[in-house]
């Protein structure tokens, strides 16, 4: 559903984006996770058919980004990384307003929008102006039109940026339940834990390469060691990173390496390792290196 | 076709209509300046000076409409990034921009209804007046929209997007004869080099408030013509939702 091969974006003298390769299955969640500045929302612009690349070629639905834009838009929704519904209207306006523009007929562009606000428990404030709400609700509003939309491809740019653990919560419903109807979601976001729970995919790219990718649960699998070991203040051998005055050790036996590190003084904290350490890990790495 | 004369009437509706029902803010906003004019002439020019007032509100107000949309697109562009979502979506750009310029023209319509009946009222229209007066006012709302629209994608900043209408409408309403006759100037054909000088001249000439030879009557006219041209370019141009 979305192929992207050695796609590239050049602004002035630097690479936003270089030979990035990865394909979407129909019906899949893929997560594009990467440090600020990385170049995932000039990724998800040039799908979108908003920004031209420099090279290399993608396709979104089947179609070419570069000569098909228009058949593309028609099977795609998108909600922009910082945006936000217009502030006067009322969610349902907004909603009803957006499958106008998709070209619904009013009658079910109503319906649509009825059923997309009720599924995001939106129905009680449907009719308050959008200025009103709070910012997880907002979100929801913009989740609820592309919902509403019934596209074959939705583009997320960190959807719950900011938003509470109960906001957030509600977005990652409405994910779930466009993935259900079987809509392909590229996610772009900075919580390693939420792309955990609901991809199927996973692309790391830091620098505007692809570092890596796979499911989640592989790439959890290169973590070397079962358990992650962090420190602060502290170390007593070499760490596997430093993040400052923290140190990071990935073990498969953490107590004994947790025992000297707080004989040293260290504050210590032990986890099994997830996406989010093996995240730390490879870009960590790259950094360093 | 259809697509887009609804896409249209859609961005209008959400943009003019909506928040002119929701408050009358905007209308006032729109409206003040002009109508302080139009008091300020009426009270030291009597009732010539009020059809130069209203004559003069008339054009600001529908050169204004076309100026004002440089806000709300920057805004749904930078801001809230509404226009991203249309970019995804199958919108046409073109029907974005008049869209955007039909909700202008929303919020100054009552205005315009207001400066039209008082004229129609102090007896100042004749039949042709009318017409060439309409004719000259569509084709600036149409050149402002697209000078306005393509402004607006210049913009990267929005505290920008709210000094550049000021600034232009200032500029296109007090430096063309839009409140004065284009006679005071040391050539009239400096008049017609801004849109709203040549509709001034055309509506100041079809009110008969002030007289003009045929060749800078002629030469408002294809100065509109040109602007309209422009404008329209400028709105299949500038309005693409594809950057490079």
């Amino acid at each position: 559903m979305i192929a992207v091969e050695g796609l590239g974006k050049k602004f002035g003298d630097l690479w936003a984006l270089n030979d990035v390769t990865f394909s979407v299955e129909p019906g899949r969640v893929v997560s594009v996770l990467g440090p600020n500045g990385a170049g995932k929302t000039t990724l998800v612009r040039i799908l979108i058919t908003e920004l031209l690349p420099t090279k290399g070629r993608a396709y979104v639905a089947g179609y070419d980004v570069v000569k098909e834009p228009e058949k593309i838009r028609r099977r795609i929704a998108a909600v922009p990384q910082e945006g936000a519904p217009i502030g006067f209207l009322t969610p349902y306006e907004f909603v009803y307003a957006y499958l106008l523009l998709r070209g619904y007929p009013r009658r079910e562009a109503r319906r649509r929008a009825e059923d997309a606000l009720r599924e995001l428990q939106l129905a009680e404030v449907r009719n308050r102006e959008i200025f009103t709400l709070s910012g997880g609700t907002k979100r929801r509003v913009l989740l609820a039109a592309v919902l509403a939309a019934d596209v074959d491809v939705v583009f997320l740019d960190e959807p719950t940026t900011g938003l509470d653990v109960i906001s957030r919560r509600m977005v990652w419903n409405a994910i779930t339940s466009m993935r259900e109807r079987g809509i392909t979601i590229l996610l772009t976001t900075h919580y390693v834990e939420e792309a955990q729970a609901l991809s199927d995919y996973v692309v790391l790219i830091n620098r505007g390469r692809v570092v890596d990718m796979g499911t989640p649960e592989a790439l959890v699998e290169k973590v070397p060691g079962k358990y992650v070991v962090e420190a602060y203040g502290a170390a007593v051998e070499k760490p596997h990173m430093v993040i400052g005055e923290r140190a990071i050790y990935f073990v498969d036996n953490p107590d004994e390496l947790a025992s000297s590190l707080l004989k040293a003084g260290a504050k210590v904290s032990i986890r099994q390792r997830s996406l989010e350490d093996y995240v730390l890990f490879k870009i960590g790495a790259i950094s360093e290196s | 076709m259809k697509k887009l004369l609804r896409d249209i009437l859609i961005v209008g509706w959400l943009n003019g209509w909506v928040p002119l029902m929701r408050s009358w803010i905007w209308l006032v906003a729109n409206s003040i300046t002009p109508l302080s004019f139009l008091v300020l002439l009426a009270i030291y020019e009597g009732q010539r000076g009020l059809v130069w007032g209203l004559l003069g509100g008339l054009t600001w107000t529908v050169a204004s409409n076309g100026i004002s949309l440089i806000g709300d697109a920057a805004f749904y562009r930078l801001e809230i990034k509404f226009q991203q979502m249309l970019v995804a979506a199958p919108v046409s750009p073109v029907a974005y921009a008049l869209g955007l310029a039909l909700s202008s023209f929303i919020f100054a319509a009552p205005a315009v209804m207001f400066y039209v009946a008082y004229l129609a009222a102090l007896g100042a229209f004749t039949a042709r007046g009318a017409v060439e007066l309409s004719i000259a006012l569509a084709m600036l709302w149409i050149s402002t929209a697209g000078i306005g629209f393509a402004a607006s994608t210049l913009i990267n900043q929005m505290r920008y997007a709210w000094a550049v209408p000021s600034i232009l409408s200032a500029v296109l309403s007090a430096m063309a004869p839009v409140y004065w006759p284009a006679t005071v100037l040391p050539s009239q054909y400096l008049g017609v080099v801004l849109p709203t000088g040549a509709a001034g001249i055309i509506g100041q000439s079809a009110l008969g408030i002030a007289r003009y030879g045929l060749n800078v009557l002629a030469a408002a006219w294809a100065s509109l013509v040109i602007y309209t041209a422009a404008g329209l370019v400028l709105l299949a141009k500038v309005a693409k939702w594809r950057q490079t």
